[in-house]
Order: C-alpha cells, then structure tokens, then sequence
C-alpha cells in the first residue's frame, strides 16, 4: 500500500496496517460486546414468553403484575420502614394479627382467638396450629417470643419497639398460647401487632432475612433483581387454602418511576396495578372501561404548613401564625394542585373517621389576616423563607399558591425549593427552617394520627410544638376506651393546638389513590395507603 | 504506537484515581444525607445515629476515604447499602441493556445522519438539504423526554403496537426484544442523528470546496468516488470526535429516556442511587462511566490515525 503523502505510516511500527487494526479493533469491540450481550437476563414485565420447544402446561401461571414508584427498600421486617416494603412483609409474613380496611379492628393472623383481662393489661393469644413456614417448620408460640425479642434488640433502629411502649413482658406459655403483659392500659396497643414490624420470622433462617426471608405467609420469596423486579409465588402450604384459592400464581412487582409510563403500562396491560396516581389522572383512569381506581375507606394522610418554634418570627408568635391560617387559600390549593381531590377541612382528623368532629375551622378572611398581622407587630419587610420539597409534583405549587395569598396581607416570603433527601436530613431532621410543608402518613388510631406530630420532642413534630395541657389530654385519650369520651379528647386537643395555638395549618387530607385493571376484585388501599392483601379477588 | 497506548493507558489510570477522588469527596459535600433518604421522615435520632454509625459515616472524611481506597485495591468498588449488592455486579447486570439500547441508537443515527449530511453537504440548495436543516434543527431542539413519551402515548397506549416499557434481551426473545428496544432506539437515534446531521453535513461542505476535490474532480473521476474516497474521508475527522463523544454519553446510560422506558440500564441504575444517595453504588458507577469515556477517546484518538495517515502518535 502506497501512502499518498509519503509519510510513515505510524501503524506499520506494530507490523499492521490501519484497516488491519481497524478491523481488529471492530472486532474485538463486537466479540465483546456479543460476549456481555449473552449474558443478560430477561426483565419484561408478565410478558415473558415460555421458553421455545416448551410443551403448553395445562394451565400457565396466572401473574399479578405491580408497577410501584419506588423500588423495595428493606426485606427484613424487623427494620423496614417505608410503605414500599409493605408488599414483602405482607405476603412473605403473618402476624399474629391483620389489618383490616380500616386498619382499626384487626382480624385473625397467625392468631386464631385472643382474650383480655378485665383490667385490659393481659392479652392471651392462642395461636392456630398447622401453619408452617416456607421452609415447612410449624410456627409456635416460641417463634413469635423469638420475633418480639428479636425486635426488642433491634430497637430504635426498627419502628417495632415505637408502637410497643406499653408491653411490660411477654411469654410463650404453650407451644400454641403467647402472653402479653402490658405496663398500663392502651387502647392503641392492639391494632399495631399488625404493623409490618411485628412480623413473625422463622429463628432457623434469620441470617438471610435480608436477603431472602422465609416467613408463614401466603407467599414465598422468590427473588428480587433492584431496579426491576421482586418475584413472589404462591405458598401451597398456605394455612388458609380458600384465601390461596382466590389469589394468582405469582406477585411481580416492578418499579417504574415515571408516573406516565407507569399509567402507559396499565392502559396498555402490562401491569394490572399502578400505584400512586397523582390527581390529574383520576379523570383519565375512571373513563377507561378497562380500568378501575382503587381508594381509601379513610385516609391517615394529610398535608401541613407547619412552624418553627425554635427560631424567629413564629416562635412566640402566635398571632403571626394566625394571620397565615386567615390568608391561605386551601381551596385554591384544592382546585388547582389537586384537581379537586380531597378535604381541605382543618382537623387533622380526616370527616370520615369515628373520632372526627366539626371545628370552627379559620376561614379565608384577608382583613382578619391583616388585623392579627399589625397585632403581632411582625416587620413586614422581614422576609420569610418559606423551605418546601421537590420529587413530589405538589411541592412547590402548593408553597407557590401559598405564597401568593401571604403576598396578599403584605408578606415577604421567599420560596425555596429542596431535594428529598436534603430536605429531610436538613429541614426535617435538622429542624432547620422558618416554615416548611409536612406531608404526614400516620396510624389511622387517633393518637397514631396526630400524637407524634403534637408532642413534645416526638420524630414528628420538628416544629418543637410543646403544650403542657395537650400532652395530659393526649394520656388521658391512650388510656379512655370508649369511643365517644375519646372523641371529645381530641376535640380539644384540636380546639388548642390547632385553632387556638396554630402550631401548623392543615392544608388538606391526602387520598392515596392506586389504579387497576379488572383482573382485580375488591382491592383496596388501607389508610395508610398500603394495600390490603387479604382482602381481594384475582379474575384474570 | 505501543508506546503511545502505553502513556495513554498510565495517564488513564491516573486520571481514573484523581477523578475517584473527586467523586469521593463532592459526594460527601453534596447536601443530602444517605442515613435521611434511607430512614425517611418518622425514624427518631437515635436510628439515625446508629445507621450512620452502620454506614461509617461518623467517621472523619479523610478515614472514610482511605477505607475506600483499600476496598478499591482489593478491587471491591462499592456495595449497595440498600440491596447489599456489590456495584460490579448491579453494572455487569445493568450493562447489557445499555450496551443493546447505544448499538440500536447508533444504527438508527447513523442510518438518517449519514446519507443526510452527505446529501446536504454535497447539494446543498437540493430539497433533501434543506429537509436536512430542518430535520436537526427540530432533532436538537426536541426534547428526548418528550419525545418519548410521545411515543409512548401513541404507540403504546393509542395504537397497541409495541410495549411501553420492559427489556428483554434480543438474544433470548429477538422479536420481544426488538419491540421493547424500538422506541427507546428511535427516542435516542433522532437525538443523535441531529447533531450528527450537522457536522456530517459542514464537514462536507468545507471538504467539497477544497482543490484536491477539484484536482480529483479534474482528473475525471466519477462523482461517486470523489465524494466516498476523497471528500468522506477527510470531512470525518471532526465527525469521529463527536461520535465518540456521542457514543461514550449513550454507553454511560441516557438517563432520560432509560426513565421514560423503565429501561434496566446504567442510566436508572446512576439515577437512582444518586436519588438514595448510595454512596457505593454512585462511586461504581461513576468510575465505571468514566473509564468508558476514556477507552472510547483513546479509540477515537487511535481512528484518527486510520483517517488521517498524517497523525502519527509516538
């Protein structure tokens, strides 16, 4: 080859030519790409195909297909924390009771009958016999004394020891019997053993929790791949057959962030369930015939303008708070960031619940707002900082909204916006901010709703809210059984946190909507917002 | 040559540990705590003292680096501190998906970029160039996010036609394969083509103007040579230089359209370790991305060679 300008050609020093080395360079580049291509597994959702050559099985694997927002977090319920962890507790696990619906009467779990003592400090569960663990061991009353101590030494770093405040001791009296002594009465006790924390682990196989977790629950672990897919199958041993009979062979879930290609893969079959549909698709989703939303009995979520109490201008300032509860706009909020969606009512007990009871809520009155304001003897040309979230589409509209009502009275306030996870470690965790918005997902129970949120130094409560008189009326509801005297506790404790002390502004009750195709019967989100496993059909 | 490689292979080194480096410490800096975006809202202090102290985190910047870089050496580059994976293989998963969705992108891009930019360069008042212009100025201009969902919306929802999102390798299941890869393909490949279009096209047009063309045209040789032989070849030059760079983003996960499509490849992989602030995982996958970046410039810089005889590299 000759080279047209005379100069050495720089490959021939390696005794090659270049289209010798470019070919090479392709290749090798193409081997090894071909090498890594072999190597992939497949990650379609419900659409794998059956293998070529495979002989047609009398019936194919019915699949429930999930597409969350999140990927799972956590596969040991011991420390799980979020509600995307929800799905491998509750299907790999039982408790020693389930939630129902309402999250406030709880059903028979892994036990069949439980008895309280007159004086409601004993609960004597008698537990079903049979029910066995994936791995085909019986569960025993010693198994679930294993989980609560197991739990205990976990401590703060689970949410176990949180909801078990009151349990003095507990005991396992009998291969089927367990005991719970309680140090004083508290009718919240109950209804958290169903929490994802009290979830029954097998002790022979507790070093692969996180990994792959063996429980008695009606699925099996099968797998989970982070960032596509986690793989669940039916448990044949499952101690309640004529539930395991209503359900699908298999539960995939899928994250798939993006809330518009989740919806795109529900219209289009792809998965039968998406989660968290934000409120401008509700419209879209109930004019399809195909699919259906699925809600809430009642919701334990809502959404707050909360207050530092630490830091000027709302520490001490009570008027100033006021004036804000006056100017806001909670309808326009409603309207136009939620579409319409929700409760703007100022209890932070949602109307649908059995302790809910009319305030006289603050209206939206700017002369009042700019009375309180001159009486509060805030300089206006201060500025306040108003720190909300992104990641979640409400964030900044809301705190906009919120800021053109405060303009509204003569208020300077600057938004600013932050990341998720700053905002936590730093507004949240950190407490530092002037005023920030609070997207609370509580217990439904009325003290689970609100207690962390109002009492002093509580996860919560990063305002540092403290009132001597709401603490003892917060005791008195935890130890009042009946329904109406507890009603009316919290009642006043609304009339002096809210209305009176104005340690924040609910904005609005937040419904946690999924949607579904019709391949799923009678499934339905708890208040929570986690979905009720035990209740629902497969008609696929 | 071998000498070159050689320098070139040491300078990367170097380059890689510098950049890990950085990429240490600005992770720690960003503001954001992992300990926070694992524990969420409603965990109380002392679960987040005892996770951090878990992670390692309360130690000093300075010993957290130097454990590091001894787990680096053993050639252990970061576990998840969610899923307990290692990074190495979360990537070597990952990386099939990115590698099918850049060699489909790649073809679409090329397929419109070259025969327009040529087309263009060479014809430059003809219709098909002034289609050309149109084509890359809209192509830049669209955004992939877009775009996609576009896609999404008509192909998938309206139309049926192909899946919204999901992969399947086309080894195991080409026609399922195919389907999934299609509109993450076609999202990417127009993006690409666009810019691509535009220097094809300029380069050409500065070639076609310079004496040797007209020496060649002169010498009566066909069009057809003078155009692939002569004016191709030498108006690549700044094309190869954007291609690789090209070629080194689409390798490194194209995080917006692997999210649009729930594409499993190293875009979402990065996205969401970063939105967790896994430490691990986002070291990994950044030194990984890096090192790409770096063996695709070194192949770049050694194609030069083939496309021009007068670089020489010693």
């Amino acid at each position: 080859m000759t080279n047209p300008n005379h100069l050495p050609n720089p490959l021939s020093s390696m005794g090659l030519t270049r289209r010798q080395l470019l070919k090479a360079t392709v290749g090798g580049m193409s081997a090894l790409t071909l090498l890594s291509l072999a190597g992939c597994q497949p990650v379609a959702p419900s659409s794998a195909p059956a293998a070529a050559g495979e002989a047609p099985a009398a019936a194919v694997p019915s699949t429930l297909t999930i597409g969350y927002d999140l990927d799972i977090i956590k596969l040991d319920p011991g420390i799980q924390q979020a509600g995307v962890d929800w799905p491998a507790a509750a299907l790999v696990f039982n408790r020693l009771v389930e939630y129902d619906n309402t999250m406030m009467d709880p059903v028979p779990g892994l036990a069949e009958s439980w008895t309280v003592s007159d004086d409601g400090l004993t609960y004597t569960f008698q537990l079903r016999q049979g029910a066995k663990f994936h791995s085909g061991r019986e569960v025993t009353a010693e198994d679930v004394a294993y989980t609560f101590t197991r739990n205990f030494e976990i401590g703060s770093q689970g949410r176990f020891v949180g909801y078990m405040l009151s349990i003095d001791t507990f005991e396992a009296t009998g291969p089927y019997e367990f005991v719970i002594h309680l140090k004083q009465q508290d009718v919240t006790f109950f209804p958290n053993l169903a929490v994802m924390s009290a979830s029954i682990v097998d002790k022979e196989t507790i070093n692969q929790v996180d990994t792959h977790p063996i429980g008695s629950g009606p699925y099996e672990f099968v797998e989970w791949v982070p960032g596509e897919r986690v793989v669940y199958r039916k448990f044949a041993g499952y101690w309640n057959q004529e539930q395991l009979a209503q359900w699908p062979d298999e539960i995939v879930t899928i994250p798939i962030p993006e809330v518009q290609t989740r919806i795109a893969n529900l219209q289009s079959g792809q998965v039968d369930i998406a989660t968290s549909i934000p409120a401008e698709f509700f419209e879209q989703i109930s004019s399809d015939p195909n699919l259906q939303l699925l809600g809430q009995e009642v919701s334990a979520s809502y959404l707050c303008l909360i207050f530092s109490n630490e830091r000027p201008p709302f520490q001490d300032n009570k008027l100033l708070r006021q004036a804000i509860s006056h100017a806001i706009d909670k309808e326009a909020i409603l309207q136009n960031v939620f579409f319409g969606s929700g409760e703007s009512q100022c209890n932070l007990i949602p109307s649908n619940h059995w302790a809910y009871s009319e305030l006289d809520c603050p209206t939206r009155d700017l002369d009042e707002a700019r009375r309180l304001l001159a009486e509060s003897g805030f300089d206006t040309a201060t500025k306040i900082t108003f720190r909300t979230f992104t990641g979640q589409q409400f964030g900044v509209p809301v705190a906009e909204v919120i800021q053109n009502n405060l303009t509204e009275i003569g208020l300077n306030v600057e938004i600013e916006p932050l990341e998720w996870a700053f905002y936590v470690e730093d507004a949240w965790v950190g407490r530092n901010f002037e005023m920030t918005l609070a997207w609370y997902g509580r217990e439904i129970d009325p003290d689970g709703l609100f207690s962390s949120v109002l009492r002093k130094d509580q996860g919560n409560n990063p305002m540092r809210y403290f009132n001597q008189e709401v603490e003892d009326l917060f005791d008195k509801g935890k130890a009042t059984a009946d329904r109406e005297e507890r009603k009316k506790i919290y009642e006043e404790i609304m009339n002096i946190a809210i209305l009176d002390d104005t340690a924040l502004v609910k904005l609005k009750t937040m419904e946690i909507m999924w949607a579904a195709n019709k391949k799923v019967e009678g499934f339905t989100l708890m208040p929570k917002g986690y979905p009720n496993f035990n209740d629902w059909k497969w008609v696929g | 040559m071998q000498q070159y490689i050689l320098r070139r292979l040491i300078q990367m080194a170097f380059v890689l540990f510098l950049f890990s480096t950085v990429v240490f410490t600005v992770l720690r800096l960003v503001p954001g705590d992992p300990v926070a975006a694992q524990l969420g809202l409603e965990a109380g202090q002392e679960a987040y003292d005892q996770l951090r102290h878990e992670m390692g985190l309360d130690k000093p910047i300075y010993v957290q680096y130097m454990i590091w870089l001894g787990e680096i050496s053993r050639g252990d580059f970061g576990t998840s501190w969610r899923s307990h994976q290692t990074a190495i293989s979360l990537i070597q998963k990952r990386f099939p998906a990115t590698i099918w969705l850049t060699l489909s992108a790649m073809t679409i891009g090329l397929l419109l970029s070259v025969p327009l930019g040529i087309v263009s360069g060479v014809r430059p008042r003809s219709a098909l160039a002034h289609f050309a212009t149109f084509f890359s100025l809209v192509g830049i201009a669209l955004p992939s996010f877009w775009l996609g969902l576009m896609l999404l919306l008509t192909l998938s929802v309206s139309l049926r036609w192909l899946p919204p999102s999901g992969y399947i390798s086309p080894l195991v299941d080409p026609v399922m394969g195919l389907k999934f890869l299609a509109m993450p393909s076609v999202t990417l490949g127009i993006g690409l083509a666009a810019p691509l279009t535009r220097f094809i096209r300029s380069g050409m047009l500065d070639v076609m103007n310079a004496d040797y063309i007209r020496t060649a045209r002169a010498k009566g040789l066909i069009d057809r040579l003078v155009i692939f032989r002569h004016a191709l070849k030498n108006a690549m030059l700044s094309v190869v230089t954007i291609f690789g760079v090209l070629l080194g983003s689409l390798l490194g996960g194209s995080i917006i359209t692997e999210s649009v499509f729930n594409w499993p490849g190293i875009g979402t992989l990065l996205l969401q370790a970063i939105q967790q602030r896994d430490y691990g995982i986002v070291q990994g996958v950044v030194l990984f991305i890096s090192l790409i970046f770096m063996t695709i410039n070194l192949l770049v810089d050694l194609t030069y060679a083939y496309i021009d005889p007068r670089i020489r590299y010693q």
